[in-house]
């Protein structure tokens, strides 16, 4: 991986079990909440946009919550 | 919460664990009297934010802090929410730490005291004295039943053993107007005091040598004073801890003005972090440590000759032969009052000289007047000063003899300069000597008297001082015999002098906290009686009485109070009536005065005698005081020790030729003089006779959790300070197999506790700790006080919590099942109440 | 109880207040260091919580704070995993107080919830500093208006080194840890305080306020400008 496209944002080595901790049992995919909050933060660092962002979970998202009413969806996205 | 919650890498913030709610026990159930007034209930959840809506109570906290702050109570539906720091009309001394703004879990505290109760084992014809304890029973008894028996039991008491069998007891955990002083100065009986006792070793040492000040704390300059400080020297305070309300903010401006602030502590602590320089010093060697800055003084010649001419008796001139001073009337037929003979070195003649008069006076040397050999009293401070070289004393005292130096020329040639001592440094048998070496230190470098110096934590104001009339001097009353603490065990266990029968406790639990070698006075105590006890809880110290008077809360009376460290008298507004049964303490001294025929002398509605104080007072108005919850006066100097000082001389005796000899455990049965300031050590010293039975010097530092031993139940501060710790270098506890986090015993051959091990890289090898102010139902066994010796020095007569050696292990497996679980904060003692 | 807010981290050693490093025997070597970093919701511009949450209960208000709906929350704490500064707690239990009606101004939050630091947003709508900045002992924060720049916070930032909490992230916080030594503000004693209100509540728009609580390098750790 070259320097420019190494992700900023490099967890911590612990932050897989802390997110698992916080997860666990949560009565929700915590392997989708893990995801989602790695691009959440690839989103502040600008690797991300908020339309990719959306995009790319909301099918997951209106899978498991039956709805998505993340603030991040693009102007004119149809659900 | 955990450690774990509260810590931090220095990278990376993310280590700290997920934080999850925390369900607490305890607490609930007593509260069921304390339901909204709301009846419905439903509103309560509906309203979003009850901003605005509260009723805003002036009132202030009262503890024996020195903080004296004015806070904000906001009352809402009848009940106290939350509290504030108020901002009083001296508007720079807004103030109020952690535990003032915790108060709402004071005031409602499953341990607060509910009604009058008497111990069940307990009867005026059969005491049983020996049933007390622990396990006693209590029962609820009326206000006037506990009353009557309180008065019959003075009057019995009185009459068949004598006046002097009845024992005023108080301490110092709450200021308020309670005629506690008024009704014994009229019933009679003796009285304890903290004098001497507790802390009065630095404050007497220091007034020796200076006639300045009692045996706390001396004078400073006020705190408006202290930027202009170039340097500063807390020594053995951890004032960013459990002082900062009222120090720690000048003591910054004081560094951001470009002054040096050098912490000597044993302990890496909250204020030897923010220090330029810190002296790990090694406990009982700061007056080795004073010495050899006067050594690097001297030898660099930095000290203020002018002031040591003028203001102290360096030029007095000593008799060689046997150390006193010079006779006056030989030099002169009419000396000045309190003159001392000095050496004129233009006229090469001896002159008698008064207070405050400088000259061409030799601070040194050696001549024969009438045949007599003399010397300066300088000279004789040099030469005792010669003995501690900073290298010799870096050595035994564990410092380096560049930093020794360093706060000595910080000190000498930086400008003013201060030095704050804490109580600390004289938590040791000879603790006073220290008081001598610092005001004598202080002396060299000319430090009195001039912007930027200072003495002394927390500054005392004299203007806020309530004008009381004669209240505390009741017509008809009688002066008591006062016992220094340190002289109670005696008349307990030996009727020397007297023997006391009853007892009346308030302000106080000292069972609980400060009264040193606690299985002793829980013996002693068997020869009273009757032990009445006041207080706001159920403490181990109520737990020891035989009739326990619930008092009310601060913020449940009404007063007018002094404050002793910054200029705003204080006034509190009641923000509810007690709960409960509790009682302002006015009306239970005024129900016990009633029934011994002193009625006349309390009035029935204590807002009479506040009124007294108001128009007695011409700086007051219940208007202003009411309106704003403070009136500022501003009588107090801000530069202290313009004036000679009250020595007999009007100087500082940086040779004190009327020195104390001082005899005790430790020291030559002669005693030695202390002319000049001379190391004493006990239990401290290198070669104690115990100290390879017991290697490790105990301390107990005060923490920012508490004040002494009060607010030691309160629910958010528990969740972070959960239970008595034993802070231990790692290498003293891997020494002994000891892991973080186990429990461990701390014993000598007085006594033990069980505590649980903290890993402190901050707390220097050899050295443990164990924070003040635990109750004893907080430890798994034991208590801190139990391995602390009461015994006092014949001058000090001053408790030495600090002296003491013990020896720690791991404790036996049944005590590693810890009582303190993630569910149970509090311990398992945590959820007993109040004992009804 | 236990829900913190706004957790005061020792900066050092395994333990509160102790340091890290090792101990100066005899007088010389040693390498102690602590210092304390106050830490409760940065309140991010780029907040990673708010982009997570799949019913919007967390959301950013006009002023900047980052708030939450309890109404809305169902508790998935998605958000808790996306913040990287481990502000927010869950209600595992139902609330417990001591006293039992509980003590303050804010909304009660049922358990299966996920709160955390507002700002206090109900005392900044009145024009008050957030509690934690008029109770702090040390004057150690300080609250205001970025967009305005004599305000006191603005000032500040202009004037000191600041760092904010893994910058490197992007979430952009609107906190900012001050640097340097120095003290702090002098106490505050004025407006700021609820005693001050008008009876009634103001009725004016939020400021336009995006918060700031500078800490650690002012008050809780002049000397420990090097971290």
């Amino acid at each position: 991986m070259t320097e420019e496209s190494r992700p900023h944002h490099e967890p911590i080595p612990e932050w897989d079990e802390i997110a698992d901790e916080i997860l666990e049992g949560c009565g929700y995919d915590p392997d989708l909440g893990k995801r989602m909050a790695e691009d959440a933060i690839k989103i502040a660092n600008g690797e991300l946009t908020e339309q990719e962002f959306h995009e790319r979970y909301h099918e997951e998202v209106k899978a498991e919550f039956g709805t998505d009413d993340r603030p991040t969806k693009p102007e004119g996205f149809d659900d | 919460m955990t450690d774990d919650e509260l810590t931090a890498s220095r990278r990376d913030i993310l280590k700290t664990g997920a934080v999850a709610g925390v369900g607490l026990g305890g607490g609930s159930g007593v509260l069921s009297t304390l339901q909204p007034a709301d009846e419905s209930g439903e509103a309560v959840d509906q309203v979003t934010s009850f901003l605005g809506e509260d009723q805003v109570v002036k009132t202030a906290c009262g503890p024996n802090c020195r903080g004296d702050c004015p806070l904000d109570v906001f009352v809402r539906d009848g009940q106290i929410k939350k509290t504030e720091q108020q901002v009083p009309a001296a508007s720079e001394f807004k103030r109020g730490c952690t535990l003032g703004i915790s108060h709402v879990q004071r005031a409602y505290n499953a341990k607060r005291l509910k009604y009058p109760m008497k111990r069940a084992s307990w009867s005026p014809d059969d005491p049983q004295p020996g049933a007390r304890g622990e396990d006693a029973q209590f029962e609820r008894i009326s206000w006037s039943e506990a009353l009557d028996l309180v008065a019959e039991q003075i009057q019995t008491t009185k009459g068949e053993y004598g006046p002097e069998s009845v024992y005023w007891h108080a301490g110092s955990g709450s200021q308020g107007t309670s005629g506690y002083g008024r009704l014994k100065q009229l019933v009679g009986g003796i009285q304890d005091s903290f004098v001497y006792g507790i802390d009065t070793n630095v404050g007497q040492g220091f007034n020796r040598i200076t006639g300045e000040g009692g045996v706390f704390m001396p004078p400073t300059n006020t705190v408006e004073d202290w930027a202009n400080a170039d340097t500063l020297i807390i020594w053995g305070s951890d004032i960013f801890a459990s002082q900062f309300q009222m120090d720690a903010e000048w003591i910054l401006d004081a560094k951001r003005n470009g002054a040096k602030l050098v912490v000597v502590d044993p302990m890496y602590t909250n204020t030897a972090e923010k220090a330029d320089l810190w002296l790990p010093i090694r406990p009982g060697k700061d007056t080795h440590l004073a010495l050899a800055m006067m050594n690097y003084i001297f030898e660099n010649e930095v000290y203020d000759d002018t002031f040591l001419r003028q203001r102290t008796n360096a030029p007095a001139l000593v008799r060689v032969d046997d150390g006193t001073l010079f006779d006056p009337t030989r030099v002169s037929d009419n000396p000045p009052d309190g003159g001392i003979v000095v050496m004129n070195e233009e006229t090469s003649e001896p002159n008698v000289v008064g207070a405050e008069t400088g000259g061409p006076f030799a601070l040194f040397g050696e001549w024969t007047i009438d045949g007599v050999a003399v010397r300066t009293g300088l000279a004789a401070l040099r030469e005792q000063a010669s003995e501690y070289q900073p290298a010799d004393v870096a050595e035994v005292a564990g410092l380096s003899v560049a930093d020794i130096k360093t706060a000595a020329d910080w000190l000498a040639t930086r400008g003013a300069g201060g030095i704050l001592p804490a109580y600390s440094v004289g938590r040791y048998l000879y603790g006073h000597v220290f008081g001598q070496a610092y005001a004598t230190l202080m002396a060299l470098t000319g430090d009195y008297g001039r912007h930027g110096n200072v003495h002394a934590q927390h500054p005392s104001y004299g203007g806020p001082s309530l004008q009381t009339g004669d209240w505390g001097n009741p017509e008809g009353g009688v002066s008591l015999d006062t016992y220094g603490y340190q002289e109670i065990l005696s008349l307990l266990e030996n009727g020397d002098p007297v023997q006391p029968r009853f007892l009346y406790g308030t302000n106080s639990n000292m069972l609980g906290n400060q009264f040193p070698n606690r299985e002793r006075w829980l013996n002693a105590m068997e020869s009273l009686d009757t032990i009445v006890w006041a207080d706001m809880y159920h403490t181990p110290t109520t737990q020891q009485a035989d009739i326990i008077l619930p008092a009310a809360h601060w913020f449940e009376t009404e007063d007018v109070l002094g404050s002793d460290h910054h200029p705003n008298i204080r006034y509190r507004e009641q923000a509810h009536e007690p709960l409960w049964e509790a009682r302002d303490d006015y009306y239970i001294m005024a129900g016990i005065a009633e029934r011994l025929g002193h009625g006349d002398k309390f009035p029935d509605d204590k807002r009479e005698v506040l009124d007294r104080f108001v128009q007695n007072d011409d700086r007051l108005s219940w208007e202003q005081l009411r309106e704003n919850g403070t009136v500022e006066t501003d009588e107090t100097p801000t530069v202290a020790y313009t004036d000679a000082f009250g020595t007999e001389s009007g100087r500082i005796t940086v040779y004190d030729d009327d020195a104390p000899t001082e005899k005790g455990p430790g020291l030559p049965d002669e005693g030695i003089s202390l002319e000049v300031p001379e190391p004493l050590e006990a239990r401290t010293a290198d070669d104690w006779e115990a100290q390879n039975e017991y290697p490790l010097v105990f301390m107990q530092k005060h923490s920012k959790w508490r004040i002494h031993s009060q607010w030691a139940n309160v629910p958010w501060l528990r969740e972070v300070n959960r239970e008595p710790q034993l802070d231990i270098h790692p290498k003293d506890a891997e020494q002994r197999d000891i892991s973080d986090g186990e429990y461990v015993l701390v014993h000598n051959d007085r006594g033990s506790m069980v505590v649980r091990a903290k890993y402190n890289e901050g707390i220097q090898p050899g050295l443990v700790n164990t924070d003040q102010g635990w109750w004893a139902e907080d430890f798994v066994e034991g208590h801190y006080q139990d391995p602390i010796s009461a015994e006092t020095a014949d001058v000090g007569r001053t408790f030495a919590f600090y002296d003491c050696r013990v020896e720690v292990e791991r404790a036996a497996e049944e005590y590693q099942s810890n009582q303190y679980t993630q569910d149970n904060p509090r311990g398992t003692a945590g959820s007993a109440s109040g004992g009804d | 109880m236990g829900q913190a807010w706004n957790r005061v981290l020792t900066v050092g050693g395994d333990h509160v207040d102790t340091p890290e490093g090792s101990y100066p025997e005899d007088g010389d070597g040693g390498t102690l260091e602590m210092s304390y970093q106050p830490t409760a919701c940065q309140h991010c511009e780029n907040a990673p919580c708010v982009k997570v949450c799949p019913v919007n209960a967390t959301f950013t208000r006009e002023d900047g704070i980052v708030e939450i709906d309890y109404d809305k929350c169902i508790g998935c704490r998605y958000c808790m995993a996306a913040c990287p500064y481990n502000a927010r707690v869950f209600n595992w239990e139902d609330p417990q107080h001591v006293p039992e009606e509980g003590t303050g101004d804010v909304e009660e939050r049922p358990q299966g919830v996920v709160e955390k630091c507002t700002f206090c947003s109900h005392r900044v709508e009145e024009g008050l500093d957030p509690s934690c900045v008029v109770n702090c002992p040390a004057d150690a924060r300080i609250f205001g208006d970025f967009d305005d720049e004599n305000s006191t916070v603005s000032k500040y930032v202009a004037e000191y080194d600041t760092h904010q909490l893994l910058d490197d992230k992007g979430t952009d916080p609107k906190t900012y840890y001050i640097q340097g030594e120095m003290s702090p503000g002098r106490p505050w004693k004025g407006k700021e305080l609820e005693e001050e209100l008008d009876e009634e509540p103001t009725a004016e728009e939020p400021a336009d306020v995006t918060g700031d609580e500078s800490v650690s390098g002012a008050a809780a750790n002049p000397t420990g400008g090097d971290d």
